[in-house]
């Protein structure tokens, strides 16, 4: 659906909502966008801001003045930026809406970012560096319902992860139980991350930008340890190593 | 010194307050306790309608809070039972009327005068919710056999235990016992290991409960009904007594045997 007006702020619990046109120079929306800023004197200072910019892909030049003139000329809290990305780039679980930029609450699947480590981890030979300055986060606790856990680096729960609560880590996960709701590892982009449970039966499982669920009707947790990781673009589940 | 349990159960229909109606009879009866009921479901009150105390109401909840009225004045002496009162909530306002601050102070000053305080929780997470468990010392838990209302129950466990509510107490209730033999219907192990936390009582599914809610008499002391024996026994254990589950409530045959004989289910 085009949008006519440039810029439409919107009202969302936590803030506002700005759509900005996909059509015509971003340069020009940008200037839209100070123009409104600028007329509203310090009444968006401070409040929660989301972007998304339609259909258009943003160059890393632009995302930066985007992210400059939210935060630092204009004072509000952007919390992130998104994109209605066309057809061939959505992912399966079908929202149609990709996170290109995760500013204040955790971690999502960035595809902006390119870190040295990221780099490194795609350097030939395929091998996996050691992660040994990563943090580790240990939950002694069953996840319930509703609970969310975001973490830069790897998890570990002892306890179960149950329906309807998530965990999403940049790194690894590892849960000393079941996992009965939502896991998502290598959250930043990493598709080299695991996650592995004693008793593997997620509602959706997600390792970097792969997403996996069980199949339909598949009801009956197994009680084995298993390991999730993706092989060439898809997720696969096996018997964790030693446990076959 | 009282206790102030709350009853609640994040979904909405699955007898919170069939639940508070009879614990109280059972406590006030069996127990010969002094109890309070309190509705704190404003703007949607059913529990004076299940005690048949509707037409008694002069003052409610909110009343109490804005200082319009005594405490002692909100207070309906039930009909039928020695030592059982109820505070009825406004249906005129809403949930926002009451907060966790007030409640706090008026669960206190029912504490000093009552056994157990039973505070019957609105459906939901939000506003109601935080006002009913915010001045409980304890929290009783009422599930279905569904895997809906086991969802919610796991949210709201989480909501408590996060507010350092962690004395919580599991009712099963409206379980159909020939559903779960065919399989049809979630069972008390699997509803036991998604929310880990100790069960006071199954109740059957039971018509004699549909009967007396309407009637306005809890069900708690009719004779032979099994959903009214299960709320008995329920009373006994919230009274720190023993009672085993009933034979229907756990598992029958070989199998129940043996896994109460190597401890998985309590005898």
């Amino acid at each position: 659906m085009a949008r006519r007006e440039p810029v439409t702020f919107k009202g969302i619990r936590d803030g506002f909502l700005i759509l900005l046109s996909e059509q015509g120079e971003f340069g020009e929306v940008l200037s839209q966008l100070r123009g409104k800023l600028r007329a509203a004197g310090d009444f968006f200072q401070g409040a929660g801001a989301i972007v998304d910019v339609g259909r258009r892909e943003l160059s890393k030049e632009e995302m930066t003045q985007l992210v400059h003139t939210l935060q630092d000329e204009y004072g509000m809290v952007l919390r992130r930026v998104v994109a209605n990305l066309p057809e061939r780039n959505r992912p399966e679980n079908g929202e149609g809406v990709t996170v290109l930029r995760q500013v204040s609450e955790g971690a999502a699947p960035a595809a902006e970012e390119d870190s040295a480590a990221d780099r490194a981890r795609r350097e030939p030979g395929g091998r996996r560096p050691h992660r040994t300055e990563e943090n580790t986060l240990f939950i002694h606790r069953t996840l319930r319902s509703g609970q969310r856990i975001e973490y830069d680096g790897s998890v570990v729960i002892i306890g179960d992860v149950n329906p309807g609560a998530e965990i999403i880590a940049s790194g690894d996960i590892l849960v000393m139980g079941t996992i009965r709701g939502l896991a998502h590892a290598g959250a930043r982009g990493d598709s080299q991350a695991i996650v592995t449970a004693l008793s593997l039966a997620p509602t959706q499982l997600r390792i970097a930008t792969a997403i996996g669920r069980p199949p339909d009707g598949d009801g009956a947790a197994r009680l084995r340890p298993e390991m999730a990781r993706v092989q060439d673009g898809a997720m696969v589940i096996e018997a964790f190593p030693g446990w076959e | 010194m009282g206790e102030v349990v709350v009853v609640t159960s994040g979904k909405g229909g699955v007898g919170k307050t069939t639940a508070v109606a009879n614990l109280g009879v059972g406590l006030a009866t069996l127990g010969k306790k002094k109890v309070a009921l309190v509705d704190t479901d404003i703007g949607l009150r059913n529990l004076d309608v299940v005690m048949g105390l509707e037409n008694r109401i002069v003052y409610d909840l909110v009343d109490v809070v804005e200082g319009t009225c005594r405490l002692r004045q909100a207070l309906i002496k039930d009909k039928r039972y020695e030592g059982l009162y109820l505070m009825p909530a406004a249906q005129t306002r809403d949930k926002n009327a009451v907060t966790p601050e007030q409640m706090r102070k008026l669960c206190a000053d029912l504490r000093s005068e009552f056994d157990y305080v039973l505070i019957d929780c609105p459906a939901g997470i939000e506003q109601g919710f935080r006002n009913a468990v915010a001045g409980a010392q304890r929290a009783i838990v009422v599930t279905t056999p569904e895997v809906s209302a086991v969802r919610d129950a796991d949210r709201i466990i989480g909501l408590m235990e996060a507010d350092e509510l962690d004395d919580i107490k599991l009712i099963v209730n409206r379980m159909r016992m020939h559903m779960v033999k065919r399989g049809d219907m979630m069972d008390l192990e699997d509803i036991r290991e998604i929310l880990s936390v100790p069960v006071i009582g199954v109740v059957p599914e039971d018509e004699v409960i549909v009967v007396s809610t309407n009637r306005g008499e809890p069900a708690i002391l009719e004779g032979k009904a099994r959903a009214s024996q299960a709320y008995q026994n329920i009373t006994r254990r919230l009274m720190g007594e023993e009672v085993p589950l009933m034979p229907l409530e756990a598992r029958n045959g070989m199998v129940g045997a043996l896994r109460r004989l190597i401890g998985l289910d309590k005898a």
